[in-house]
């Protein structure tokens, strides 16, 4: 029941002005998305050189099924929900990993950080899957712990089975960084197979049972998605940023963002105190036995997809872009609240009051930062980095339905379906695209002897070439600004 | 034993001729008076004629009945090879294997013999996999197909009246997890037949007239890598298992 209230609390939170901001470019375009009509152009349509994202794709349809009509064409919030709503259902999940590993009051402080965690409540109030990935990632740890439990039992039943392959294959169809996570528990299942199961038939068995049905298709997805990653003439990553050294700050101000840097100064020490002291006590244990541990496969959970950013920069693709790491900071809370306050089994009560003083400290750091956390919710921002309905709210003051009009667009035209069908307009020509337009394509467009023609574009775009070649036949009427947006109004000289 | 060889054989011959005449009429609907016709039919009345005469009439049927499937799957194989693809291509493999499951079931009922019922039992589902493979890929591109449907309605129809004879046939002999591995099997070569379908082209063949839909282009090979996969494991464990308990007996 708390748990529910505090979902549902995380949720209200999330709902607390999220139609206040207008989409920005990604989210335009990923809104056209959910609004195609079959699944299967859904599905299509929304796999990127990320993933194919069906699981993603699934749960939204099913909350979408939800939404009144009328919210999810009249505004930005409708499209919003989806995200929202899933990313306060991680909520249960993220206590039932926290307290596998801490104990039950440190449990309740991670779920609250995570259910007030700024960062994750900004990204889920966006149209992106990212409010997703917390629960997929969070399905997979506890199934497959779940699963390495019941080996150690030796008494593996169904629904153990069922769950943990229902996560592979939740992780496989979902992006490749759900996927990083399963590769990173790879060793544990393997080692606590390894340590439990003396015949080598009963472990191929287990092993064979486990992971014989999900690395073919996982090569395949992984292939399939990364195939269009790799070739630059058609995904431009050179807009990802790079880690620097101030990277670890960044990613302990994710977990912990109020107030400014206490976090270094109190949590950083105490997590790594109690990091050290693990490490001393596994420091000679051999690597079989490090990996059948399940804080060492967490910790290798949170951490193998920094790793793999940091592999990319040396080999000159950098993709340090802290949203893919919204489903890491469950774990990472996980992970420093287990460093300060480990979960004491009752064969190590004796040793709990040894610890008492160093736990009880880094219990009331943890509620001074998770207070902190609650009491800087607010609402929704109600800007974000480009505002393009104020964009389409300038064309709409000069549209005129009853002359030829034509809008270029730039990016894409599919980046602005949504506006488009809000306000109505049918325009003759409706075109755009990533590059400036060839002199074909331009006298096409242009044969059409247009009244009017709208032209919107990020601000970043140099469009020089363009409004050379218009100028011939068109005068610049008007040119107006929106955040991060350029709209002009061309109108024919002889009109 | 020669005779009933020999009838079997024209019998087999008389199906395959008039399967072939009526192949034709399903693809372009004349009614031809042509020798197929009368030779077909002028067997099938002998094959009847010699039941009427046999003492053991139902095992006849029986071996008539399967016979005249075999041959008509084999003319219609013959069929496609040579002419290309037929109207009801989607339809009649999983017919031919639903009409020796039931074929089978019947023998099996009055035989009381377990071993029939298993063949029928499988036959039954991988008729159910195969047609639930190509059904699902072609309503997932949006190609629904009513005549289709039905055909996979009436395989689980037959499949669960299968299920109700087990208190009388007792369980089937073939294992559990090897019938689930033969049924994935079926479902991924449904949904290669699913491919082969909408591209309108043979596995051989390379020219492709209809483009896949992007998502089904994208899913099918995780999807059959999957079922493949998994059947392959199950076939595996399945035969670890056997061992392990026939050591253990031993």
């Amino acid at each position: 029941m708390p748990l529910l209230v505090l979902s549902f609390l995380s949720f209200a939170v999330r709902l607390w002005g999220i139609g206040d901001a207008p989409f920005w470019i990604n989210e335009a375009d990923n809104s056209r998305l959910l609004l195609y009509d079959t699944p299967r152009d859904r599905i299509a349509w929304t796999s990127s050189s990320a993933g194919l994202y069906l699981g993603d794709i699934l749960i939204r349809d099913i909350i979408l099924f939800f939404v009144p009509d009328g919210t999810i064409h009249n505004g930005e919030s409708g499209l919003r929900i989806p995200s929202a709503f899933a990313c306060s259902l991680s909520i249960p999940l993220v206590y039932k990993l926290a307290s596998r590993f801490c104990e039950n009051d440190m449990s309740w402080l991670v779920t609250i950080s995570w259910a007030f965690n700024p960062f994750s409540i900004d990204w889920s109030q966006q149209v992106y899957t990212y409010g997703m990935w917390p629960i997929w990632c969070t399905f997979l740890l506890l199934a497959t712990f779940r699963f390495s439990s019941s080996i150690k039992k030796k008494q593996i039943r169904l629904h153990d089975w069922a769950f943990f392959h229902l996560s592979m294959i939740l992780a496989i169809t979902s992006n490749l960084f759900i996927l990083i996570i399963a590769v990173a528990l790879f060793p544990h299942v393997v080692s606590t197979t390894i340590l439990n199961y003396q015949e080598n038939r009963d472990r191929l068995r287990i092993f064979l049972c486990a992971y014989g049905p999900h690395i073919i298709p996982g090569l395949i997805s992984t292939y399939i998605t990364l195939k269009p990653t790799l070739d630059p003439s058609v995904n431009d990553n050179s807009w990802m940023p790079s880690a620097d050294w101030n990277a670890p700050l960044e990613l302990m101000e994710i977990l912990f963002p109020y107030p400014e840097n206490w976090e270094i100064i109190f949590i950083g020490p105490l997590t790594i105190f109690g990091l050290l002291k693990n490490l001393q006590r596994i420091g000679h244990a051999s690597p079989i036995l490090l990996f059948q541990k399940e804080s060492s496969a967490l910790f290798l959970a949170g951490t193998l997809q920094l790793f793999c950013f940091l592999f990319m920069q040396l080999l000159g693709s950098p993709s340090w872009a802290t949203r893919y790491m919204l489903h890491l900071v469950p774990i990472w809370l996980v992970l420093v609240a287990m460093c300060i306050s480990p979960k004491v089994g009752k064969t190590n009560l004796e040793n709990r009051n040894k610890k008492l003083s160093f736990s009880t400290i880094g219990t009331l750091v943890m509620i001074i930062l998770t207070i902190s956390t609650i009491l800087s919710t607010g609402p929704a921002t109600d800007m974000r980095w480009q505002d393009t309905r104020g964009a389409w709210e300038l064309i709409s003051e000069d549209y005129d339905d009853t002359e030829v009009q034509v809008v270029l667009t730039h990016p894409t035209e599919y980046f602005y379906t949504f506006y488009l069908q809000m306000f109505e307009m049918e325009p003759d020509l409706f075109v755009g695209g990533w590059d400036d337009f060839t002199e074909e394509e331009l006298s096409e467009f242009l044969s059409m002897d247009p009244d009017s023609i709208h032209r919107i574009r990020l601000e970043t775009h140099d469009d020089s070439n363009l409004e050379d070649s218009l100028a011939e036949n068109y005068y610049l009427s008007r040119e107006s600004y929106s955040k991060g947006m350029v709209v002009q109004h061309w109108v024919r000289l002889n009109g | 034993m020669l005779k009933t060889r020999l009838l079997i054989l024209s019998n087999s011959i008389s199906f395959a001729l008039f399967s072939y005449w009526v192949y034709w009429l399903s693809y372009d609907g004349s009614l031809i008076l042509s020798a197929p016709l009368l030779l077909g039919l002028a067997g099938i009345f002998i094959s009847i004629i010699s039941i009427s005469f046999s003492s053991n009439k139902f095992d006849i049927i029986e071996d008539l009945a399967i016979s005249g499937v075999i041959s008509s799957a084999l003319t219609f194989v013959f069929w496609i090879l040579v002419f290309g693809r037929h109207p009801y291509i989607r339809e009649l493999t999983p017919i031919f294997l639903i009409s020796l499951a039931f074929i089978l079931f019947f023998q099996a009922i009055r035989r009381l013999d377990n071993s029939s019922y298993t063949k029928s039992l499988v036959l039954s589902e991988l008729a159910i996999g195969f047609t639930f493979g190509l059904w699902f890929g072609r309503e997932f591109e949006g190609k629904t197909r009513i005549l289709l449907t039905i055909v996979l309605l009436l395989g689980i129809f037959l499949r669960a009246c299968f299920s109700l004879a087990v208190d009388r046939l007792g369980v089937a002999s073939f294992d559990l997890r090897k019938r689930i591995s033969l049924f994935l099997v079926s479902v991924s070569m449904g949904l290669l037949a699913f491919k082969f379908d909408i591209e309108s082209r043979a596995p051989w063949s390379n020219e492709v007239v209809f483009e896949l839909h992007l998502a089904s282009r994208n899913l099918m090979p995780i999807v059959i890598s999957w079922l493949v996969s998994t059947s392959v494991v199950l076939w595996f464990v399945s035969t670890i298992e056997k061992q392990t308990s026939s050591e253990k007996n031993s």
